[in-house]
C-alpha cells in the first residue's frame, strides 16, 4: 500500500470526491511510472513539443452551467451533458435502467458501479502504463462516463453525450469513457466534444470500448474542441468473437490534436470499420493515427480516412493495418485521401501494412490532390460559383462519415460546422 | 598484421597464385579493422591527391561519431571490427579481356561476362574485390568523348570533374554507411557522358564479393551532361561463404538538363552479405532518371535509391523487385523528392517472400514547398508465399505544397488460389503453375531488362522456386 500522505494532491482530491482507495493507489502507481515512461510515437506526427502533457494539479472544479446557454444541444432521447467536471443534464436514462443499461457520470460510476470500473478501467483495452500520456491521464483524471449494456440487449435509440471542456479557467480537461457492450447486444453511441472558453489548455480524452462476443457497436463522434486547446484523444476498442464496431469520427477541431484510434480484433471473426473525416484550418496541426490489429482468424479491419486541408494548416493521416501471425483469413484494407485547398496546406498520408501471416488479404490506397476538376466544371457549368461548387464537392468527399451519423439533428449540425470551417478557410485563399 | 601490411605496401608481400579458382592471394591488404592509419594507408596506396585524403579523413571522423540506423533490420551481428576494409588482387587495370588473370577470368566466365560483352555491351568494367581488374571500352565511345573507367583512375585522370561532383549528392554525414564508404571507398565506376551524346547500347559492370570478411566499398559517380543519355547495368552475384561480409556502396548519379539515365542493378549476393547501400540521383530541368533494381540475395539489404527532382519538369522512376528467401531480410524502397515545379515520379515495387524470408517496402515521396503541379504514382505489390514469411509496407508521403497530386496503392496477398485453380484445371502441375504465376507477377520488371539479364533473372527465380511446393 502506498502512503497517500506523500501524495497530498491525490489525497486531497480523493477526500473531496470520496473516490475509492484502489483508484488513488492506481493514480499513485501511474504517477510514479510517469518518471520512466516516454511520449508515444505516432509515425511522422511531431507533437512532442506541444503543451500536451498534463501540467495542472489534480483538482475538483465546479463549472457554471449558465455558460452553456448559447450552445446548441440536441434534445436527444437518451442524453448526457457534462461541462468540465460537472454533469449538467441527464435525460431519458430511467427507461434505459429498466433494461439493465447503466449510463452514469464518473463520480456516480465509482460510487455505484465500482466493480465494473475497477474491472475495465485501463485494464483491457488500454493499459494505464502503456506510455507517458496514458499514465498522466490516469493520474489526473477528473471526469467521465460509464455505459454498460448487458447481454442480449438491443437499443434502438442512440445514447447521446456532450462533453464540453471548460476553458474559462486554466484547468486540464481529463475525461474518460468506458463503454461495455455485452454478448449479442447492440448499441449506437453519439459523442460530441466541444470547448467553452478561450484559455490555452490541455485535453486528455480517452474512450475504451469493450465489445463482447457477437455484439455490435456503432460509435459516432463530432469533435469540435477549441482553438486554444491542445488535445490527446485516444479511442480504442477491444473486440471479442464476431463482435463488430463501426467508428465514424468527424474531426472538426480548431486546435492542435493527436488522434489515436485503435481497434484490437481479438476474437475470431471480429470486424472493425473505421471512418474518419477531418478538416484542418488556420495554422492548426491535426495528426491522426488509426490502427487496426488483426489477432484473431477471419477478422476484418477496414480504415477509410478523408481529409481536407485549408489555409496554412497541416493534416497527417497514418493508417496502420497489422496482421499478427496466426490470423488466418484476416483482411486489412485502408484508404487515406487528402484534398489540398490551399497552396500553403501541408498533408501526409502514410499507409502502413505490417503482415506476419500469409493467408490474408491486405491492401492500402492513399492519395493527395486538389478538388476534382471535372466535378468542379460540371457544377460551375450549371451556374454555381466556384466557392460554392468547391464546398459541394468537399461535402461529397466527407460523405462517408456524414452518412453514418445516427441523428439527423447532429448531422445537420455537422454539415453547418463543415460549411463554417470551409467558408472560413476559403477566405484565406 | 601491421608489419605484413607495411610489407605489402612496399610491394614485398603476397603475389598472384594461379591455378586455384576463387582462391586468390591478395597482394595488398590493410587487414581487419579500421583506424585513421588504415584510411591513410588506403589513400597512400592509391597515390591520391591531398583533397581526397582530407575527404576520407573527415568522413572517417563522421563515421566514428554517427549512430547505426534506428530503423529496419537488425544489424547487431555485423562486427565492424572484423572486416577487411581494403584489398587489392591485381596491380594493374587490364585493358583487354585476355590480360585478365586466369582464375579471376574463369570466375567471370562462369557468370557470362564476355558473352554479354560480345553481344550487347559497349564497354565492360568488372570489379573483383576492391579494384577494377578488367576494363575495356569500345573505341567508338572513346571517340565520342565518353569517359568510362574505375573511379580510382578517374581521381587521377579527371580530378576537376570528380572533385566537382564527388560526395555532393551524398555527403559523408548522410548516414553511417555513407560515411564509412567515404572513408574507405575503393573502385567503382566513373562515367561521364558529354553534352548531347546518346549511348545506344547498355554499359555494364560486374561486381563480386569473394573472400569472407572482405568489405566492398565501391564508389560510383555518373554524370550525364545536358541532353545526353546513358543506360548503365550493374550486376552482382557471389558464392556462399560462412563469415558475414559487408557491402556498403555509394552511387551518385547526376542527370543534367534534358538528359536521361537508366541505372539497372541485379543484386544476388550470397546470404551472408550485409548490403547497406546509398544510391541517389539528381535530375535537373526536364531530365529523367530511372532506377531498375532487383534484389535477390544478401542476408540483409537496406537500400532506398532516390531521385531528387531539382529542376522543373524532371522525372524520376523506380521499378524494383525483391525476392526474400530463407534467412533473407530485405528492406528496400524508393525515395522520390520533388523539389521543383511540374516534376513527376513513379514507383512500382514487387516483393516476394518465402521460406521465412522478410521482404519489406520502406519508401518515401516528398513534395517540397516549390513543387507546384507535380505528380507521383506509387504501387507496391507483395506475395507472401508461405506461413513462415512476412512483409511490411511502410510508405511515407509528405506533401508541403497544396498544388500536387499523389496516388499510392499497395496489396499484400498469398498466391492467388483462383489463378492456381485455373492453371491446374488445365493440367498444369502445381509447382509449374506457381512458377508461372510468380513469373507473371515479376514480368513488369523482367521485361525492362536487357535480354541476357532477363534470361538470367528468370533462371534465378526458377532456382529459388525449386521445392517451393509440397
Amino acid at each position: 500500500m502506498t502512503n497517500l500522505q506523500t501524495y497530498p494532491e491525490i489525497a486531497n482530491y480523493a477526500q473531496q470526491t470520496s473516490e475509492p482507495a484502489w483508484l488513488s493507489d492506481l493514480r499513485i502507481k501511474a504517477w510514479q511510472q510517469t518518471k520512466h515512461l516516454h511520449l508515444p510515437s505516432f509515425g511522422k506526427i511531431r507533437y512532442q513539443r506541444w503543451p500536451i502533457q498534463l501540467e495542472q494539479p489534480l483538482e475538483f472544479h465546479q463549472s457554471n452551467p449558465k455558460l452553456l446557454q448559447n450552445l446548441k444541444i440536441e434534445a436527444a432521447k437518451h442524453l448526457v451533458v457534462q461541462f468540465g467536471q460537472t454533469t449538467v443534464q441527464q435525460t431519458g436514462l430511467q427507461s434505459l435502467a429498466a433494461k439493465g443499461v447503466i449510463v452514469c457520470d464518473w463520480v456516480t460510476a465509482l460510487r455505484e458501479h465500482e466493480d465494473l470500473v475497477k474491472k475495465y478501467f485501463m485494464q483491457q483495452a488500454i493499459k494505464y502504463d502503456q506510455d507517458l500520456l496514458t499514465a498522466q491521464h490516469v493520474a489526473k483524471l477528473t471526469s467521465g462516463l460509464l455505459i454498460y449494456v448487458p447481454k442480449n440487449t438491443v437499443l434502438t435509440e442512440p445514447i447521446t453525450s456532450y462533453f464540453i471542456q471548460d476553458a474559462t479557467s486554466k484547468q486540464d480537461f481529463v475525461h474518460h469513457v468506458i463503454l461495455i457492450v455485452g454478448e449479442n447486444s447492440e448499441v449506437s453511441y453519439m459523442e460530441n466534444l466541444m470547448t467553452v472558453g478561450e484559455q490555452p489548455t490541455t485535453a486528455s480524452v480517452i474512450v475504451e470500448v469493450i465489445a463482447q462476443d457477437n455484439s455490435h457497436v456503432k460509435f459516432a463522434s463530432v469533435d469540435r474542441l477549441g482553438k486554444n486547446t491542445t488535445t490527446y484523444l485516444n479511442r480504442r476498442a477491444h473486440l471479442g468473437k464476431n463482435a463488430k464496431i463501426d467508428w465514424s469520427m468527424g474531426m472538426m477541431n480548431d486546435g492542435n490534436i493527436v488522434g489515436d484510434f485503435d481497434s484490437d480484433l481479438v476474437g475470431a471473426g471480429a470486424h472493425a470499420e473505421t471512418k474518419v473525416v477531418a478538416i484542418s484550418t488556420g495554422r492548426q496541426v491535426q495528426g491522426i493515427d488509426t490502427r487496426v490489429t488483426n489477432y484473431g482468424p477471419h477478422t476484418i479491419g477496414h480504415i477509410l480516412q478523408h481529409g481536407v486541408i485549408l489555409s496554412r494548416s497541416t493534416l497527417i493521416f497514418n493508417g496502420i493495418g497489422h496482421i499478427i501471425k496466426g490470423a488466418k483469413g484476416a483482411d486489412a484494407q485502408q484508404e487515406s485521401r487528402l484534398l489540398m485547398l490551399s497552396p500553403k496546406a501541408k498533408g501526409d498520408a502514410n499507409p502502413v501494412l505490417l503482415i506476419d501471416d500469409n493467408d490474408v488479404t491486405a491492401g492500402h490506397a492513399a492519395s493527395v490532390g486538389r478538388v476534382n476538376a471535372e466535378q468542379m466544371y460540371y457544377l460551375m457549368s450549371r451556374g454555381l460559383h466556384k466557392k460554392l461548387a468547391e464546398r459541394l464537392v468537399i461535402r461529397g468527399f466527407l460523405g462517408p462519415v456524414l452518412a453514418a451519423i445516427p441523428s439527423d439533428w447532429i448531422r445537420s449540425q455537422l454539415k453547418a460546422t463543415i460549411e463554417g470551417k470551409l467558408i472560413d478557410g476559403q477566405k484565406d485563399e | 598484421m601491421a608489419e605484413t601490411a607495411k610489407a605489402n605496401m612496399l610491394g614485398l608481400g603476397g603475389k598472384y597464385q594461379y591455378g586455384f579458382k576463387d582462391d586468390i592471394q591478395p597482394i595488398l591488404t590493410t587487414g581487419e579493422g579500421l583506424t585513421e592509419a588504415t584510411v591513410r594507408q588506403i589513400s597512400a596506396a592509391k597515390h591520391e591527391p591531398d583533397w581526397m585524403l582530407d575527404f576520407r579523413l573527415k568522413a572517417f571522423q563522421r563515421y566514428q561519431a554517427m549512430e547505426m540506423p534506428d530503423f529496419g533490420p537488425d544489424l547487431s551481428p555485423l562486427d565492424l571490427d572484423h572486416i577487411n576494409y581494403f584489398r587489392r588482387d591485381s596491380d594493374r587495370v587490364a585493358r583487354k579481356w585476355e590480360d585478365v588473370p586466369e582464375d579471376i577470368k574463369k570466375t567471370f566466365d562462369r557468370l557470362g561476362v564476355p558473352e554479354a560483352e560480345r553481344k550487347y555491351l559497349a564497354g565492360s568494367s568488372a570489379q573483383y574485390e576492391s579494384e577494377v581488374v578488367y576494363h575495356n571500352m569500345h573505341e567508338q565511345l572513346e571517340k565520342e568523348g565518353i569517359i568510362f573507367m574505375d573511379t580510382d583512375s578517374a581521381v587521377q585522370k579527371h580530378p576537376e570533374l570528380v572533385r566537382k561532383y564527388f560526395g555532393k549528392l551524398i555527403p559523408p554525414a548522410d548516414n553511417k554507411f555513407a560515411a564509412l564508404n567515404s572513408a574507405v571507398w575503393s573502385g567503382g565506376t566513373f562515367i561521364y557522358v558529354p553534352k548531347g551524346v546518346k549511348v545506344k547500347t547498355p554499359i555494364q559492370s560486374y561486381f563480386r564479393i569473394n573472400a569472407g570478411n572482405s568489405g566492398q566499398f565501391e564508389r560510383t559517380l555518373i554524370i550525364v551532361d545536358e541532353g545526353a543519355s546513358v543506360n548503365y547495368v550493374e550486376g552482382c552475384t557471389a558464392p556462399n561463404y560462412s563469415e558475414d561480409s559487408l557491402h556498403a556502396a555509394v552511387v551518385e548519379v547526376n542527370v543534367l538538363k534534358d538528359a536521361y539515365c537508366r541505372y539497372t542493378t541485379i543484386q544476388n549476393w550470397s546470404n551472408n552479405v550485409y548490403s547497406l547501400e546509398t544510391k541517389r540521383a539528381q535530375a535537373l530541368e526536364n531530365a529523367t532518371m530511372e532506377w531498375v533494381d532487383g534484389n535477390l540475395g544478401s542476408k540483409v539489404t537496406m537500400k532506398y535509391p532516390s531521385v531528387y527532382m531539382n529542376g522543373e519538369g524532371a522525372h524520376g522512376t523506380m521499378l524494383s523487385i525483391a525476392f526474400a528467401g530463407k534467412n533473407i531480410d530485405s528492406d528496400t524502397g524508393a525515395r522520390m523528392i520533388h523539389n521543383a515545379k511540374n516534376t513527376s515520379s513513379s514507383i512500382i515495387s514487387k516483393s516476394l517472400c518465402k521460406d521465412g524470408g522478410k521482404a519489406d517496402y520502406r519508401g518515401k515521396v516528398r513534395f517540397g514547398p516549390h513543387s507546384d503541379g507535380s505528380k507521383s504514382h506509387v504501387e507496391c505489390d507483395t506475395i507472401i508465399m508461405d506461413e513462415e514469411s512476412s512483409s511490411d509496407t511502410i510508405p511515407v508521403n509528405q506533401v508541403k505544397n497544396g498544388n500536387v497530386s499523389m496516388e499510392h496503392e499497395a496489396k499484400v496477398s498469398k498466391i492467388s488460389e483462383e489463378q492456381l485453380y485455373y492453371l491446374m484445371s488445365r493440367g498444369i502441375p502445381e509447382d509449374k503453375a506457381t512458377e508461372m504465376i510468380i513469373m507473371g507477377f515479376v514480368e513488369p520488371f523482367t521485361k525492362e531488362l536487357p535480354m541476357e539479364y532477363a534470361v538470367e533473372l528468370n533462371r534465378l527465380i526458377e532456382f529459388q522456386m525449386e521445392g517451393s511446393v509440397g
